[in-house]
């Protein structure tokens, strides 16, 4: 029994080189590649990763060694020298098995040893306390028991000689299939033994898995043992003997078992779930009114915002009353195009990343709060009438921001803007409070126009009167009313006002701002211009009936027919003065509206022309 | 004449069945191939089924051929009875020669008859064109039956020869910047080429493939006629153990090779491929700025940066210093840079966004003279020992503003006992500790204080000493490190030793030392793990320390996981009570039993820029 497991043993030693090479390679590749110092034992060893490739070269491993114990013996026959030897078939088989245990247990330890020296360098502070003996011993154990369930799976396949590997490829798929339908089932397979589970920095011994594992191989070795000891020959007469006869039959079938095969392998679901988008970390901060949320990247400029938040939050609390004592959601990730900050009832969203002059965040900021405390004030009938509300609520807000600290938001500007389109697109209260004059002209109306008739509630009933008609408009036994401007008598009456006396000192304002502009206006030009089609392309193109003051340009947009949302479009550099010229960008199609307008001034909005359509 | 014909007969009546049937799976696959491909829309010539068709089907086919014609023949021993016939050995091999090859050339004119007539209805394919990609495939068709005529005579060598050669082909791929297909015989059918060069023939290509497939069935021709068919009788057996367990070795060592030679490669450096990128060739560097509006913001930052580095590279002695690219990501803010690190390319780059008001060029300056100075010595500068130079002279090179705050700074980080030779040499652990900042800060107060007692010359000098050399890539580094100690190497180039050094390191931050408490006000942090919750107490000795927020950090870690993985740090942050002497956070729920956690508290003080870092640890979660 000793000799023959020595004669075995020494037939197997001739695969350890290859798989010492396999297993253990890199202490070659490893001191050829990298300063033993840097080495850490968790970038090298491949039973520490849970992508890494070994569990399944292990498993390998064993399928392999089992192949090169029983089939060849039979085919050549040598087995029979092995049978009139004085040693049951019972002794033959466990010499086998024992030296394919021995190879595998060899190389298993060589692998963990050499991983373990090739570390033992690194000096590194962070990467070199890595190692412990603990998990090097899970390590080994985990290695070498999928290798040996390897063993004893070959062992019982290899009685069908090649036509194993096709029954292993189809198992492979079930239990792969299997794992997909109830992923509570991948303890199945006995790769998952070797795939490394932590927790904390503790290996985890799959036990479940393990004592499955073990049974089955137990059960595999011994229908291999009965196999190869009874019926080896019979075996080994039916597989290549008789198969010979039928070989372009058994041929066709294997190849299209085989096809068979790689078409299931190949609709196995075996895509990784979706990875997260990659994203920047954020960070939170709560202040006494607000919990901010902000990208760390811009952590500097979220903690000088934040830092302001309360002192914001009291100015409007002081201006306008506080409502509810709830904290104000901030979220400081968004990033648009189109905003600098949306507000809802409790919730804020500010774009810091566009935006990183502070007091033009502070601004933005406190015109958000402002935002709340509207809707806070004006409650559910407010909410009803959201359609009447639009230049009052961005008056309101675009009011306090500017009253409470100066920004790089020009208030002279954005009067001018107001002054603007007051002239010429002749707006009046009643196209004021209508939704169609933001479509028809620019949305942006409503902060400039609206402000200026905040100032002049604020002129004619003082600095509370606005926070009063909020309340008003949020009155519970307020009728729900469709027309806007009865709407606004009626908000106005309910607050204590003349609703006639605001609308007369707004129109008085803008007069007033029409003396003080004259020159502004005179220089302000209309933009005419079209779409036209070159080569397939079109392009936006435009003229100003007046040469543009320096520091002026002409600017156009673009949105889906009547839709929300505008794209700027940047007039070509290269352009004479007062022309413009530019391609719509992709993806507006044939049919879009466009408009043109000026842009004179970076701190106020561009003023527009009205808006027109490309019908294709 | 008759003999011949007979073989010629047994030849197509043991194979012509399976033939005819691979004929037409290739037909039907073909057909559906060009059904698929003409309803998709992203496909611009359907001339593209040709090579696909030529490097997988006809490639396949090949090899079976090689298989039935030849390997059978000798597996079976059918080969005694043609050898009985009255024929000459190299008759034989002529017919199966001719047979394969004309077995091939019917199954790639298919393929090329109805790739073309599939493609004449969408695009122009003219006869000279179309005479192109006939030439092509019986170029590729040559070299190719040649391969598979070649091998099949090789018995039982001939598995380990097509792996060999297909692991060849992987190896050339993973190791050269050329893909297989590039090579010249493959090249007659890269899939990228053929289907578009309509005016140009690849001559060299077309008769190297001739030269090879000639030479491989000349080859092909000795293996099977040599010694009257004894040695490819002698070739055909089975392969022992030892040469299966050599052949393996083989393949594992060919392997290996491929995977050193493939770590060894030369990378090149990154490139912008934008228009928009300030270039200053003198000093290796390059801003990427996007938009002409933060042209100005760019060439700013250049002149301020440029001068720096040229300066750098004329003391240092470099004859080129490794090329920095700077990218503008203006979703950071001025206080934020970012180390890109780039596998597949050599040299530096660096985010940061030079456009935004708060923009730190300083810090952004010494995180390119750090990343030059690193790859300038093949990633050793980082070395654990060194790295305190390193941090510390790229902050020297480019800091010229007043450096009373970063040495407030680095007294604050030795308010508990200024740190030993033992410690400096564990930097890596040391910046965890006290976060980039303060360790940054640290480390210019020592090259600050070096410059002092040993002059401006010495800190170039051991700077040059330690970074301004090719580090190899190998163990060779580590006995470079074994026979070159940092403290030794320090004496050579300043003249002082590395412990007296520390001292006077450590008296010139005592001055500051009483200023930092009073600024400062004694910060002590701590953090408790207790079940699922974790908490980080606050608490300072001085009521009127100026502190506006202070930050919980904390982040799991992976096992194995050495430092913080930036994007994956969570923070907390609470603005503090003016004159409260201490604050709690309580986090429940966040991590669970057996986690290992990095925790970190930092603290914002009026008048500094950045947050400095009281306290940071590992920790296991138990329960």
């Amino acid at each position: 029994m000793k000799a023959l497991f020595h004669k075995e043993l020494r037939n197997l030693m001739s695969l350890f080189p290859v798989f010492f090479l396999l297993f253990c390679g890199d202490i070659i590749v490893v001191p050829l590649t990298q300063p033993l110092d840097e080495v850490s034992w968790f970038e090298i060893h491949s039973g520490l990763s849970a992508d890494s490739i070994g569990p399944f070269l292990f498993y390998l491993m064993g399928i392999i060694v089992a192949y090169s114990l029983f089939p060849r013996e039979y085919e050549e026959r040598t087995i029979e020298f092995l049978h009139s030897l004085p040693v049951s078939r019972g002794q033959i088989f466990v010499a086998k098995w024992m030296a394919g245990t021995v190879l595998i247990l060899a190389v298993c330890l060589c692998h963990e040893i050499t991983n373990a020296v090739m570390q033992m360098g690194n000096g590194d502070s962070l990467t070199s306390a890595q190692f412990r003996w603990a998990t090097l011993l899970k390590l080994l154990f985990l290695a070498s028991t999928t290798a040996l369930v390897g063993l004893a799976h070959g062992l019982l396949l290899s009685f069908g000689r090649q036509f194993g590997f096709l029954f292993l490829g189809f198992a492979a798929w079930g239990v792969g299939w299997l794992q997909s339908q109830y992923p509570y089932l991948h303890f199945l397979d006995p790769l998952s033994m070797a795939k490394p589970n932590f927790r904390g920095m503790s290996l985890i011994i799959p036990w479940s898995a393990l004592s499955w594992h073990v049974i089955t191989s137990l059960l595999a070795l011994l229908v291999s043992y009965r196999l190869w000891s009874s019926r080896g020959h019979q075996g080994t007469y039916l597989l290549v003997q008789r198969a010979k006869l039928h070989r372009k039959k058994l041929g066709c079938l294997t190849g299209v078992a085989l096809i068979v095969l790689v078409v299931l392998f190949l609709g196995l679901d075996d895509s990784e779930p979706a990875e997260e988008a990659p994203s920047y970390a954020t960070a939170r901060i709560e202040t006494d009114h607000y919990n901010l949320t902000f990208p760390v990247s811009l952590r500097g400029r979220a903690l000088k915002l934040a830092s302001q938040a309360d002192s914001i939050y009291r100015y409007v609390d002081e201006q306008m009353g506080e409502v509810r004592k709830e904290r104000i959601i901030a979220d400081l990730t968004d990033v648009s195009r189109e905003h600098l900050g949306i507000a809802s009832l409790n919730k804020i969203r500010v774009d810091i990343a566009s935006n990183q002059e502070p007091e033009l965040l502070e601004h933005i900021l406190c015109h958000e709060t402002v935002h709340v405390f509207c809707f806070r004030l004006s409650g559910p009938r407010g909410r009803q009438h959201l359609e009447h509300l639009g230049f009052f609520s961005e008056g309101t807000a675009e009011y306090f921001a500017f009253e409470r600290a100066p920004s790089s938001r020009s208030r002279r500007d954005a009067r001018r803007h107001a002054l603007a389109m007051y002239k010429h697109h002749r707006l009046d209260f009643s196209t004021l409070v209508s939704a169609q004059t933001a479509e028809k002209y620019d949305e942006n109306v409503n902060y400039t126009l609206g402000e200026l008739w905040v100032d002049a509630l604020v002129e004619c009933y003082g600095k509370d009167a606005p926070t009063r008609v909020w309340k008003a408009i949020g009155r519970e036994d307020g009728p729900r009313l469709e027309a806007a401007l009865v709407f606004w008598q009626d908000s106005l009456q309910a607050a204590g006002y003349s609703f006639e006396r605001v609308r007369s000192r707004w129109l008085e304002q803008l007069k007033q701002l029409e003396k003080q502009e004259s020159e502004f206006l005179e220089q302000l030009p209309r933009i005419r211009g079209t779409a036209v089609v070159y080569d397939g392309e079109i392009y936006l193109e435009a003229t100003s009936d007046r040469p543009l003051p320096a520091g002026w340009e002409i600017v156009a947009r673009v949105r889906t027919p009547h839709g929300k949302e505008a794209r700027t479009v940047k007039g070509d550099s290269d352009s004479e003065p007062g022309q413009f010229s530019a391609y719509v960008p992709s993806g507006y199609g044939d049919v879009f509206d466009y408009q043109f307008g000026v842009d004179f001034s970076e701190s106020a909005y561009p003023y527009f022309e009205e808006w027109k359509s490309h019908k294709g | 004449m008759r003999a011949l014909r007979s073989l010629l007969f047994k030849e197509l009546k043991a194979h012509g069945g399976a033939y005819a049937a691979l004929f037409v799976i290739v037909g039907v696959f073909l057909e559906l191939s060009i059904v698929g491909m003409s309803r998709n829309e992203s496909q611009t010539t359907l001339l593209s089924v040709i090579p696909a068709y030529l490097l997988s089907f006809v490639a396949l086919a090949g090899a079976i051929l090689g298989k039935r014609l030849i390997v059978d023949e000798y597996q079976l021993h059918t080969n005694e009875f043609l050898q009985a016939l009255p024929l000459r050995r190299t008759q034989l091999v002529l017919v199966k020669y001719l047979l394969g090859l004309s077995a091939l050339v019917l199954l790639a004119a298919l393929v090329l008859i109805a790739g073309i007539l599939a493609a004449v209805r969408s695009e122009p394919v003219g006869w000279n064109f179309a005479g192109l990609l006939a030439l092509r495939t019986g170029g590729y068709l040559l070299f190719w039956w040649g391969i598979c005529f070649c091998y099949s005579f090789t018995g039982r060598f001939r598995p380990a020869l097509i792996w060999g050669s297909l692991l060849s082909l992987i190896g050339v791929s993973a190791t050269t910047d050329s893909d297989f297909v590039d090579l010249w015989p493959f090249h007659l059918v890269d899939p990228a080429l053929m289907p578009y060069q309509r005016d140009v023939f690849p001559h060299k290509e077309f008769w190297v493939s001739i030269a090879l497939g000639l030479a491989l069935t000349g080859i092909g021709f000795w293996l099977g006629t040599a010694r009257e068919g004894r040695l490819v009788s002698q070739l055909s057996g089975r392969l022992s153990q030892r040469e299966k367990s050599a052949i393996g070795v083989v393949m594992v060592l060919f392997l290996l090779t491929t995977s050193i030679v493939d770590l060894k490669k030369k990378k090149e450096p990154y490139q912008f491929e934008s228009e928009a990128v300030l270039k200053v060739p003198e000093a290796s560097l390059e801003i990427l700025y996007h938009e002409r509006e933060y042209e100005r913001a760019a060439k700013q930052f250049s002149e301020w940066l440029a001068p720096r580095l040229i300066s750098l590279q004329k003391e240092l002695g470099v004859p080129k210093l490794p090329p920095a690219r700077i990218v503008l990501a203006s979703e950071l803010d001025g206080l934020t840079r970012q180390l890109v690190p780039v596998k597949e390319t050599d040299g530096v780059l660096i985010r940061c966004n030079f456009t935004a008001r708060d923009f730190d060029r300083v810090e952004a300056g010494a995180l390119t003279v750090h990343t030059i100075l690193n790859r300038l010595c093949n990633g050793r500068a980082t070395y654990d020992p060194n790295h305190w130079l390193l941090d510390g002279f790229s902050e020297w090179w480019v800091e010229t503003n007043d450096i009373s705050e970063r040495l407030l700074e680095s007294a604050f980080v030795v308010r508990d006992g200024f740190p030993d030779s033992r410690t400096l040499a564990r930097w890596g652990a040391f910046g965890d500790r006290h976060g980039e900042r303060l360790s940054n800060s640290f480390s210019l107060s020592g090259v600050v204080c070096l410059e002092k007692v040993a002059g401006r010359k010495a800190v170039v000098d051991l700077v040059r000493a330690h970074f301004v050399r090719t580090a190899h890539t190998d163990i060779r580094e580590s006995f470079y490190q074994w026979t070159h100690s940092p403290q030794r190497i320090f004496k050579t180039q300043t003249q002082l030793e590395f412990e007296d050094f520390l001292k006077r390191w450590e008296a010139s931050l005592a001055p500051y030392s009483e200023k930092q408490e009073r600024l400062f006000g004694a910060p002590q942090g701590s953090f408790s793990v207790e079940g699922d919750k974790v908490s980080a107490t606050l608490r300072v000795a001085s009521n009127s320390a100026p502190i506006k927020t202070w930050t919980f950090l904390h982040t799991k870690l992976a096992p194995g996981q050495s430092g913080i993985d930036e994007f994956k740090l969570k923070q907390e942050v609470r603005t503090w009570t003016p004159g409260a002497s201490s604050d709690e956070l309580t986090l429940s729920k966040e991590y669970s039993h057996g986690d290992l956690v990095w925790l970190g508290l930092e603290v914002d003080y009026e008048g500094t820029t950045y947050p400095l870092r009281i306290v940071a640890e590992r920790r296991e979660v138990k329960p």
